[in-house]
């Protein structure tokens, strides 16, 4: 994964110095994407996510000789992102305010594609269940960390939480997971045809 | 070691977040339960972070791209839009002519008094006399009406002034730019459009008089009427008639014959039609259309900066050479664009009013 901070840092340093447009474009091809599909999440319109993520990246345009002053750009990103959306939902739905604990989120994680043996249909399916039976807030700190590959503390200060809050709820995911996956692992040891190996 | 710290040290790893402390915690609690190895397994199979985000496709790229650009610049002037802010200006400037005469009358007297005091030998230059100035931004086009009626037509980026004694003897008028004349006829009193390269003398007709410094070329082109025009430099002149376009070229870019073992630098032919209506490439402008018809992308490159305010950058020389065809009338720079690399198959970006062209 390049998404690394020194990476994300050289481009923060190109807009923000000298207008680098590829650096600009390099940004959005690897943070457009992940942003979209959290924003998805909120929203529930591909269309209208994409839109939002784009006005993020107009800000971010807009903004680019302050860039330097962000510390921490990916961060930056989805907290932009979060509001952008949230301003949206006040706005077509007419409410007062809202926050993201408020709203029915629309969460999908997805698990990678098993390579062992071990791993049956029937207990990926009983594991998705469980992850899709998570609390709203708990399965979208879990989506970030897994599918946007967030560090726990930039989670934190995306949803403004206490990193504890994150780990915790990470916690719950995976006693949730393991309850699922229960006798069942077991039953994969039994069912082996080559344990030995 | 409890469950809850086994469920905790399981993310830490999975998600890179754990200390070496953790990490050596988690394996000895494995190494004493081996069955939970098989658990840890499962989860890390399914679980661990994705290796590599989703990328952003081009297509997803370039939509934004295009959105940013419509945001930040600036929306460009309309043709009808200019014409009523610019010749409300106009009026005002007509209607406190007597007013500016005598300032300007007041002003060079005393301008005058400073340079004799500064004992500078000065000499009156004519142009000190164009009161009447209009300039046409980049983008915006104009029509006027002159005070003996005729009609201009001023294309972007344009200066047209005429002098107080407008009204006078000759009827004298000096351009840089491009515009569209349709002189009302007076046998008495010649119009005469000055430009840095030729002089065009009429004395009622319509034509268009094409004469902007960064071009090739400077085009003169007749559509009804005669006009004469003599080359500043040379006196050399020439007579045109209705359906004759003089190419007058600039320095740098004169052409070898192709009879004679000689320099041209002006060419008598004939303006380009781009429709079945005989509509013609020349004066297309007036009507608000962008015409061109085997037109190098250099050239048409010029007439886009203008149209569109906004600056075209070639990374290859290679692409200016493509020839172009077409008209466009109500489309934007995006649709503009759009359309040319469908044809000319080249790829550009714009970025704020640059757009940059690339093979």
């Amino acid at each position: 994964m390049n998404t690394n901070r020194e990476y994300i840092q050289s481009l923060q340093e190109k807009i923000a110095l000298y207008e680098d447009m590829q650096a600009y474009q390099e940004l959005i091809r690897l943070f457009m994407e992940p942003l979209r599909n959290f924003v998805y999440s909120i929203v529930k319109s591909q269309e209208i996510a994409e839109e939002l993520v784009s006005d993020v990246f107009i800000k971010i345009w807009q903004i680019r000789g302050q860039l330097t002053d962000v510390e921490n750009l990916s961060a930056y990103l989805y907290v932009s992102a979060k509001n952008f959306s949230l301003n949206y939902i006040t706005k077509t739905q007419k409410r007062v305010t809202v926050s993201l604990e408020q709203l029915n989120l629309d969460i999908a994680i997805h698990l990678n594609t098993p390579e062992e043996w071990l791993i049956t249909t029937e207990l990926q399916k009983r594991i998705e269940t469980a992850i899709s039976e998570l609390p709203t807030q708990c399965k979208l700190i879990f989506k970030l960390v897994k599918e946007n590959g967030l560090r726990y503390k930039d989670v934190a200060s995306i949803l403004n939480i206490s990193p504890n809050t994150v780990r915790n709820q990470l916690t719950i995911a995976i006693s949730r997971i393991r309850q699922a996956i229960g006798y069942n692992a077991k039953m994969g040891v039994v069912k082996s045809p080559s344990t030995g190996s | 070691m409890t469950e809850l710290r086994f469920n905790e040290l399981v993310h830490l790893k999975l998600y890179n977040e754990a200390t070496a402390e953790e990490l050596r915690e988690l394996e000895d609690f494995i190494k004493s339960n081996p069955e939970k190895a098989i658990e840890l397994q499962i989860l890390t199979e399914l679980l661990q972070p994705k290796n590599k985000l989703k990328e952003t496709d081009n297509e997803t790229i370039s939509r934004h791209l295009q959105r940013l650009s419509n945001y930040l610049s600036e929306p460009v002037l309309k043709f009808e839009k200019t014409k009523i802010k610019e010749t409300r200006w106009l009026r005002i400037v007509h209607l406190s002519y007597k007013k500016i005469t005598s300032i300007a009358v007041a002003a060079s007297l005393l301008a005058i008094g400073i340079f004799l005091y500064f004992n500078h030998s000065f000499v009156l230059d004519r142009k000190l006399t164009h009161l009447n100035e209009v300039n046409t931004k980049l983008g915006s086009r104009i029509y006027l009406t002159l005070p003996d009626g005729s009609q201009v037509w001023l294309n972007s980026s344009s200066h047209l002034s005429y002098s107080n004694d407008f009204t006078g003897a000759e009827r004298e008028v000096y351009l840089e730019g491009e515009a569209f004349f349709d002189v009302k006829a007076d046998k008495t009193r010649p119009f005469i459009i000055h430009t840095p390269k030729t002089t065009v003398r009429v004395l009622g007709t319509a034509f268009n008089v094409k004469c902007y410094p960064e071009d090739k070329t400077n085009e003169i082109t007749v559509i009804r009427g005669s006009v004469e025009v003599t080359l500043n430099e040379t006196k050399e002149k020439k007579r045109l008639k209705p359906n004759d376009k003089l190419i007058v070229f600039n320095e740098g870019y004169y052409i070898q014959s192709s009879t004679q073992d000689t320099i041209q630098k002006l060419i008598l032919t004939n303006p380009t039609a781009y429709d079945h209506q005989g509509n013609l490439v020349e004066t297309s402008w007036v009507k608000n259309v962008l015409a061109f018809r085997n037109e190098k992308f250099e050239d048409l490159a010029k007439k886009l900066e203008r149209w569109y305010n906004v600056e075209i950058i070639f990374n290859d020389d290679s692409i200016k050479e493509e020839v172009f065809f077409g008209s466009f009338k109500n489309e934007n720079i995006y649709e503009v664009m759009q359309a040319l690399s469908i044809t000319g198959k080249f790829h550009y970006l714009i970025v704020n009013n640059k757009i940059f062209i690339t093979k």
